[in-house]
């Protein structure tokens, strides 16, 4: 019989101590995954330093302020939700989940459904569609694979499958979805403030 | 854990988070400010994104738990 075989209980669950083992496990690998995400990132803010320099296109400032107030936000009903699934309350989970879900949903509204719209320029006009669009689109990408993992944690934790004992993928949302907005955390001011307005 | 003290260690996270919104929401305000006044902010608008992206990574991402092995 194997360790994790002995590891299971009769009901065929986990036991928690093994659960408990590979917790740790579990989040070095997020951790390693976000790190080699960060590259990513930390390349297409180079890409702007170069490309840009001291210049930035003219956007519009208080709908950059707004989707940067709005993920700022989503970040705390974030966090609220994991704190209440680590508590056991489960309503005030879903709750917050949801919330959470919703401003994502209108972050993205905000960048690829409006910013897109009114930018003065398309993705193939210059230096400056070429790094605001690529910049955006995949932060935008990223939102929306976090909108989904929020969509199926929530639906997960609708049909009782997390405890204050076991919600690891809870945990896992909720640390990819802080990355995200640590992620624009340095694109906003990329974007939007520094430098001066050009065109 | 009895039923109070777990009441009152989530009253805490979540005044916890409240605290860190409310940090974040003031230093970006103070950012927006900044890049109106002058042009040539580049490096303090990166230092105090820096600034942000480590309240953050403390105290939402609870990075520590990486480390300890805390369970919560």
């Amino acid at each position: 019989m194997t360790t994790e075989v002995k590891a299971m209980s009769h009901s065929g669950h986990e036991d928690l101590t093994a659960y408990r083992r590979r917790l740790g496990s579990n989040r070095l690998g997020l951790w390693l995954f976000l790190v080699s995400d960060a590259f990513m990132f930390g390349g297409l803010l180079v890409s702007r330093a170069v490309l840009w320099g001291d210049t930035r296109p003219e956007l519009n400032q208080t709908l950059g302020f707004l989707v940067t107030a709005i993920l700022l936000v989503s970040s705390f009903f974030m966090n609220r939700a994991e704190t209440a699934m680590a508590h056991g309350d489960r309503k005030a989970f879903l709750r917050n989940t949801l919330i959470t879900l919703g401003l994502g949903v209108l972050f993205l509204a905000g960048v690829v459904g409006l910013e897109w719209r009114i930018a003065p320029f398309g993705p193939s006009d210059d230096v400056y569609g070429a790094v605001f669009y690529m910049m955006t689109g995949m932060h935008a990408f990223h939102v929306l694979t976090g909108v989904i993992f929020l969509g199926v944690v929530w639906n997960n934790g609708r049909r009782g499958h997390y405890s204050a004992e076991r919600h690891w993928a809870v945990e896992a949302a909720a640390v990819y979805w802080h990355f995200v907005d640590v992620v624009w955390i340095f694109f906003y001011p990329a974007l939007y403030l520094i430098g001066a307005a050009v065109k | 854990m009895d039923l109070e003290k777990l009441e009152a260690s989530k009253k805490e996270k979540y005044a916890m988070g409240v605290t860190i919104l409310i940090l974040l929401g003031a230093i970006t305000l103070g950012e927006f400010g900044v890049a109106l006044v002058g042009n040539n902010l580049g490096m303090i608008l990166m230092l105090v994104a820096l600034l942000k992206a480590f309240f953050v990574v403390r105290d939402y991402m609870h990075i520590g738990r990486l480390f300890s092995g805390e369970e919560e």
